[in-house]
């Protein structure tokens, strides 16, 4: 799986650092010190470079060293977390911040291994409840509220 | 340079001070304890709670879960054979076998000892040498300043990670990613495509919460939790008096490596504590018997990760570059304040810097006292199971990138470095040269600027003068021999 890994990796860095190039290109010039693009354009071109570097090792030596193997489980577990990280922030606005944050960590929770899911659920209100009431009224962060008109407890 | 320790310790010794610095150094102790979470992503859970603080008191507590921790990977190390974070690797060695042989209690006292007395000698050298190291920093100019930056950089890229390659592209990933936003000449916003949040660049302790935090986060889901492992039992603490000698010159020993390592930009506590115990198991008597059991094989790697802490700080605070990841996340945290570490700082600020040389100094003192009392506790903290501890430090996670500034912004940045960070490590690119070049690319671009300005667009400038040469020439053999030394390896 992912044989050419360091090379599909250097392509598209190439791609990106020519798109980023052009931009900085565009940049005004300065008369004086150095101009807007001067520094990133230094760094661009030594990806670029490292980037031609790391491919040609790739195909030298045969495919990368690193393994990128995901197996089903780790796939599952990636895509369900980057699935809730989604949720979280889909339902900020009209949730509140309290709210998303307990769906989320509930979320996280099953993955994590918290069984049975009512009990997860449970340690998900509790501890976010906690956190929400030291950070807002201990540290005064003004988090998000609900804009949905659901009852909200602070 | 006006430092004054007795000045120090009197500001110091003020009951809310001393308070700080319990919190720091048992929440360091903790941190380090827990498997997954090292000083770095401690120090960045903890900045939201400290963040409304005055900057000398959150930097002290800072110190103490720096400090804390370094002691902390000793604990899982030696019971379960895990090390707590990636200095506490060498520990393992001996530890666990002490442990198996039923004196788990003795390897955590002799690494309490000798973890104090690494930091109070590496607090002794930041003394000593960060007063006159400034006064040398204090002749250097814009062109010194960005040989000295490109220096730091190009060590810590070859050093940290498997690939020297990838750890270079890495860094320059994070120069790009430090010049979005306004340019410091013109104002002219790069890289921005019309947001304004670009605009002011990308906020520093959300990517550092992603890159670190989230992605850990991400990486502890995927494992499984190992069920089976079975703590040794915690006994007697204090080691013998016959065996004291030998500790106290082993940990002499790791002390003086881990300070040398220490301050050389980019190595830090993990390469100090194996060094160090290769180095003595060479030189020592007992050498022989090392891996098999011995209190000094813990001494040695316990003492050298500890002193890499003061070491580590003396290139942070005289020329306000990071020796390691964490005094890298430390730089950020003083940029946060307004506090710009370097040279001037010793002239301008001998107050903050007085309180952290005394501060340094009480903390190997916690070190000690908290390490023999949390011995006989130490089964409970490294049982911390995952279920409870991932979703715990999530929160902290996406709470800590909001609080900053009441921004969701910052919550989808940290959320995306999590992502980015998670990905990068998986794909064989280390972080931590990209989390510095983020940091040190504005100093860099901006000294780079002065001397273009001062020097009148003569870029030669950067070799004629003495010590940027030398800088610029040691970052060409660091390179060289990184490239080479890796091919002979392997």
């Amino acid at each position: 799986m992912f044989k050419k890994i360091d090379a599909v990796i250097g392509i598209v860095l190439i791609l990106l650092s020519i798109f980023l190039l052009r931009e900085s290109m565009s940049f005004p010039k300065s008369h004086i010190g150095l101009s807007p693009g001067s520094f990133p354009t230094f760094a661009l071109v030594g990806i670029i470079i490292l980037s031609i570097v790391l491919i040609i090792r790739d195909f030298v030596k045969g495919g990368s060293k690193i393994s990128v193997k995901f197996t089903k489980r780790e796939l599952k577990i990636l895509l369900f977390s980057l699935g809730s990280f989604l949720i979280f922030i889909l339902t900020l606005n009209y949730l509140g911040f309290l709210y998303s944050l307990i769906i989320l960590i509930f979320l996280i929770s099953l993955l994590a291994g918290y069984k049975p899911w009512y009990k997860a659920l449970l340690f998900s209100v509790i501890t976010c409840l906690v956190s929400y009431y030291i950070f807002s009224r201990i540290f005064l962060v003004p988090f998000l509220r609900p804009s949905l008109p659901i009852p909200f407890p602070f | 340079m006006g430092i004054n320790l007795m000045e120090g310790f009197r500001l110091i010794f003020q009951p809310i001070t001393l308070f700080y610095l319990i919190v720091g150094t048992i929440a360091g102790i903790i941190v380090g304890a827990l498997p997954g979470l090292s000083a770095s992503t401690g120090i960045i859970l903890f900045l939201p709670l400290v963040y409304k603080m005055p900057s000398a008191e959150a930097l002290i507590i800072m110190l103490g879960i720096y400090g804390g921790s370094m002691f902390g990977g000793s604990i899982p190390a030696i019971l379960i054979r895990t090390p707590g974070t990636p200095s506490a690797g060498a520990t393992v060695l001996d530890g666990y076998p002490l442990a198996q042989k039923g004196k788990a209690g003795l390897a955590l006292g002799t690494s309490a000892i000798a973890s104090s007395i690494g930091s109070f000698l590496s607090t002794i050298a930041l003394v000593v040498i960060a007063p006159q190291l400034a006064k040398i920093a204090l002749k250097f100019g814009p062109p010194e300043f960005f040989a000295l930056v490109v220096f730091g950089l190009s060590a810590i890229a070859t050093v940290t990670g498997k690939d020297v390659l990838k750890g270079f592209i890495s860094a320059l990933i994070g120069v790009i990613l430090g010049t979005v936003g306004l340019d410091p000449v013109m104002g002219y916003s790069r890289f921005s495509f019309g947001s304004l949040y670009l605009e002011s660049g990308l906020p520093l302790l959300p990517v550092m919460i992603g890159v670190f935090a989230i992605a850990q986060v991400l990486r502890d889901l995927e494992k499984e939790e190992e069920r089976n492992i079975i703590a040794q039992k915690v006994t007697r603490v204090l080691p013998p008096k016959e065996e004291l000698k030998g500790i106290f010159l082993a940990a002499l020993f790791g002390s003086i490596v881990g300070i040398i390592i220490g301050i050389i930009p980019g190595i830090g506590g993990s390469v100090a504590t194996y060094v160090a115990y290769g180095q003595y198991k060479r030189l020592s008597k007992k050498g022989k018997y090392f891996g098999e059991g011995v209190l000094e094989g813990v001494a040695v790697p316990e003492s050298a990760n500890n002193a890499t802490t003061g070491g580590a700080l003396i290139p942070l605070l005289t020329l306000g570059v990071p020796g390691d990841i964490v005094t890298a996340v430390l730089l950020g945290i003083l940029i946060l304040f307004g506090i710009k570490p370097g040279p001037l700082l010793f002239r301008e600020n001998p107050i903050l810097i007085n309180k952290i040389f005394a501060s340094m100094f009480i903390i190997a003192f916690l070190i000690l006292v908290f390490g023999l009392l949390s011995a006989k506790y130490s089964q409970k903290i490294v049982y911390v199971p995952k279920r409870i501890l991932t979703p715990i430090v999530l929160i902290l996670c996406i709470i800590g990138a909001y609080s900053l500034n009441s921004s969701l912004y910052d919550v989808i940045v940290a959320i995306v470095f999590g992502v980015i960070g998670y990905f990068m490590e998986k794909f064989g690119f280390s972080v931590t040269p990209l989390l510095i070049a983020l940091i040190l690319s504005p100093i860099a671009e901006g000294e780079l600027g002065r001397t273009i300005l001062i020097s009148r667009g003569n870029w030669t400038v950067l070799f004629t003068r003495p010590i940027s040469l030398t800088f610029l020439v040691l970052t060409v053999i660091f390179v060289i021999y990184a490239f080479m030394g890796r091919k002979e390896e392997k």
